[in-house]
């Protein structure tokens, strides 16, 4: 009887295999002195992201027109969807074998970022310009000092409205550089109320680790410090959620619907269906859910303020980032093909918005003309926040990679009544700052 | 061979045949080497070894980019105080105690059935084998997102009677009933075994305890079931085994996640996000482990109680 052995060991042989593998060769590459110069051979890079098949096209005819202009440089792309990307990402880093250029999120980038697999990009300025990025834009991609990432496109936090629904039931869109999270309680009841319980008002609030972030900025604290400790009140996410659960059947959806949404493809969204009047996205996001429906029309609107009117906390969120890695053997020549995505026209003709709104503004101002209305919506967006956003959070550090899901884990617990918002508040930072501490 | 005599032979005290061929002829013994090479090279290369290593990395901080401490006991340490760990223990457990024994009960009464000499027998086993072949395929746990979501197929027939379902995947206190549903579904492997077995029992059996005014239910009880005990041991041992590595299933049906709050987060899961999302590599080879040590004793458990009903026959 051999099967049941084999097929133990299947789980702990497989996993082992790959632990192995990565162990021998993992912690080399490090941040030196040495100069970053640009070689006199042929060199051959390797550039890495995830996406859809439409980004794959795209950025294949990026890589081709890079080619043409630097005829000694090759670029050998290597993609993946969102999943399978970052499981690989971790093994390839791990097997020291990672590729030159790597298409980062906020999520990881310090967990890579901190144990010194990036590098830090001010030793590229010669090849990598940042003259088109504003301060904030820069400080997104920043930890400790360290220049760790180049943010691609701008996005920002905001409440996305369905104004079929608005217009259908009567109710005035607010205007949103005045309302607070009662005026929103209120215009989301209404709705549902209206409609006789058919349309739900908005989504649920503190589902993932944006909205947790402005409401914590709200309310004068941050999720974390610079240092990479968790510095959240539990006090912060307890309120949250304590809306969150008076708002579950009565303008948002009951608990069930809530979470059916969470693991929901964005065409299945109540929003995208007609079924729901406003919901918590970043504003870049109004192009996929606009296309994902004809009968719907969206408009964006900033997040409600705290009554007692402090910081508003709005910051820009990249939607990724550029990064290269520490390893890399031709890190001139990385940068240089960085900076043709990041900055030349061409390109950015070529990109349009795929990534994002542009973060770089002499990029953004390249293509503005030829947006299509909803890009321009997001981008109109971004230009109205401007006045308002403030210094970008800290980046979310290793060991919290997980932590939309976690959010939107303790949100469930409330909403399903199992446990109260203060208990589950405190318990989340319980569970973050160990996650965080068995990281470090 | 069959399965049957394939378990005899197994659980005989020891291999008197082995032992007298290897004394005949000795020049096998290079020639099995030789044959067996792939399989020992694959075997040291990629079990052992990574096995050898994982034991290793379980002792230390790896976190698959920087290099690995030894840290000694830490991780036991941080199972002891793991609140996610239990809640993921007790799924798992939930879903191998209940859904293999159901699993075995529906595959050994269709296994009974089919066995009556049905017309078309090739073709019901084929179907009933089906969902074994698709039900840990990434295709069936999307589907079953779709059937048992509020909107799904399962509500829409609950409506034509008048019901409101809830959405049984998106409630904690259902879903984990949905996944053991889906492998209770997968009854097939167990039950094409079960078929196997049935055939080898012999059908004079059958005839004089019917002469002697058995009832089928005395028939099943007093023949079919001793008779049937180590296929019954066998599927069991395998059942077990095989539920406590499930992981494709919630990791679709939940997006990855486990939820809702936690309600499907299996010990492979709860592994995979230690290992791939939060980078806690060490601690996810020492839970690898520990899943290792579970099954290894529950298996030895299996095989001590097996003492007192499976029944063989020489």
């Amino acid at each position: 009887m051999t099967t049941p052995f084999s097929r133990r060991t299947l789980l702990g042989g497989a996993f082992a295999g790959f632990s192995a593998l990565s162990l021998a060769a993992c912690g080399v590459s490090q941040n030196d002195d040495t100069d970053v110069a640009l070689s006199n051979e042929e060199v051959t890079l390797r550039f890495t992201w995830w996406g859809s098949d439409a980004r794959h096209a795209l950025t294949q005819q990026a890589i081709d027109a890079f080619q043409k202009e630097n005829p000694k440089i090759k670029v050998k792309g290597e993609f993946a969807d969102w999943q399978g990307y970052w499981d690989r990402l971790a093994t390839t880093f791990a097997a020291n074998d990672a590729a030159d250029i790597v298409q980062m999120d906020e999520l990881y980038l310090r967990t890579y970022g901190d144990r010194g697999q990036l590098l830090d990009l001010a030793r590229t300025r010669e090849f990598l310009k940042t003259d088109g990025f504003s301060d904030l834009s820069l400080a997104s991609g920043q930890a400790k000092g360290v220049q760790y990432a180049l943010p691609i496109g701008n996005g920002s936090m905001s409440v996305v409205v369905n104004t079929r629904l608005f217009d259908k039931y009567g109710v005035d869109v607010p205007d949103d550089t005045q309302w607070t999270w009662d005026d929103f309680q209120e215009i989301a009841a209404k709705i549902m109320k209206d409609s006789g319980g058919d349309v739900a008002g908005a989504g649920a609030l503190g589902v993932e680790a944006g909205q947790l972030t402005i409401w914590a900025r709200q309310h004068g604290g941050e999720v974390f410090d610079d240092e990479g400790k968790v510095v959240l009140d539990p006090a912060v996410p307890a309120q949250m959620w304590e809306l969150t659960r008076a708002m579950a059947g009565q303008g948002a959806p009951k608990a069930e619907s809530t979470a059916e949404q969470l693991t929901a493809p964005l065409n299945q969204t109540w929003l995208v269906l007609g079924k729901q009047a406003m919901n918590f996205n970043y504003n870049t996001q109004i192009t996929s859910l606009q296309a994902a429906t004809k009968e719907e029309k969206f408009e964006l609107l900033q997040l409600p303020q705290a009554a007692d009117g402090s910081s508003p906390g709005f910051y820009y969120k990249p939607s990724m980032y550029w990064s290269i890695a520490s390893g890399s053997k031709h890190p001139a020549e990385a940068a240089k093909f960085v900076d043709f995505l990041a900055s030349s026209p061409a390109a950015a003709k070529i990109l349009g918005t795929d990534r994002g709104i542009p973060a770089n503004e002499a990029t953004l101002t390249a293509i503005r003309a030829d947006l299509d209305p909803t890009s321009e919506l997001a981008a109109a967006f971004n230009d109205k926040v401007a006045s308002v956003v403030s210094d970008p959070p800290p980046l979310t550090p290793a060991g919290a990679s997980d932590i939309n899901n976690l959010t939107g884990r303790y949100m469930q617990e409330v909403l399903f009544g199992r446990q109260k918002p203060a208990d589950a508040g405190r318990k989340y930072v319980q569970e973050l700052t160990a996650s965080v501490e068995n990281a470090q | 061979m069959s399965v049957v005599s394939e378990i005899r032979t197994l659980r005989k005290p020891s291999g008197r045949s082995g032992r007298k061929g290897r004394g005949v002829k000795t020049h096998d013994g290079k020639a099995a080497v030789v044959f067996l090479a792939p399989w020992i090279i694959g075997l040291v290369a990629i079990t052992a070894g990574p096995m050898l290593m994982s034991l290793y990395l379980s002792f230390t901080d790896y976190n698959l980019l920087s290099n690995a401490n030894f840290t000694g006991l830490e991780n036991i340490q941080r199972m002891l105080d793991d609140t996610r760990l239990a809640k993921s223990l007790t799924v798992t457990m939930v879903y191998v105690f209940v859904s293999t024994p159901i699993q075995l009960a529906v595959a050994l009464g269709l296994a009974v059935v089919l066995d009556r000499g049905l017309r078309g027998l090739s073709l019901y086993r084929s179907i009933f084998y089906l969902p074994s072949l698709l039900g840990s395929s990434v295709a069936v746990a999307v589907l079953w997102k779709r059937v048992f979501g509020v909107d799904g197929l399962f509500n829409q027939f609950l409506s034509l009677f008048g019901i409101d379902g809830p959405g049984w995947i998106s409630q904690p206190s259902t879903a984990l009933s949905t996944l053991i549903l889906l492998h209770v579904w997968t009854f097939g492997a167990p039950m094409v075994i079960f078929l196997a077995g049935l055939r080898q029992i012999p059908r004079e059996f059958y005839e004089a305890a019917s002469v002697d005014g058995a009832s089928r239910r005395q028939q099943f009880r007093n023949i079919t079931l001793p008779m049937l005990s180590p296929i019954i041991f066998f599927n069991l041992v395998l059942g077990l085994i095989g539920a406590f590595q499930s992981f494709t299933q919630a990791f679709i049906v939940s997006d990855g996640r486990g939820g809702p709050s936690d309600s499907t987060l299996f010990f492979t899961l709860y592994l995979y996000q230690q290992g791939f999302v939060n980078f806690s590599m060490g601690y996810a080879s020492a839970l690898a482990w520990l899943l290792l040590l579970i099954i290894a004793v529950f298996t030895a458990i299996n095989f001590w109680a097996s003492k007192f009903w499976v029944f063989y026959d020489n």
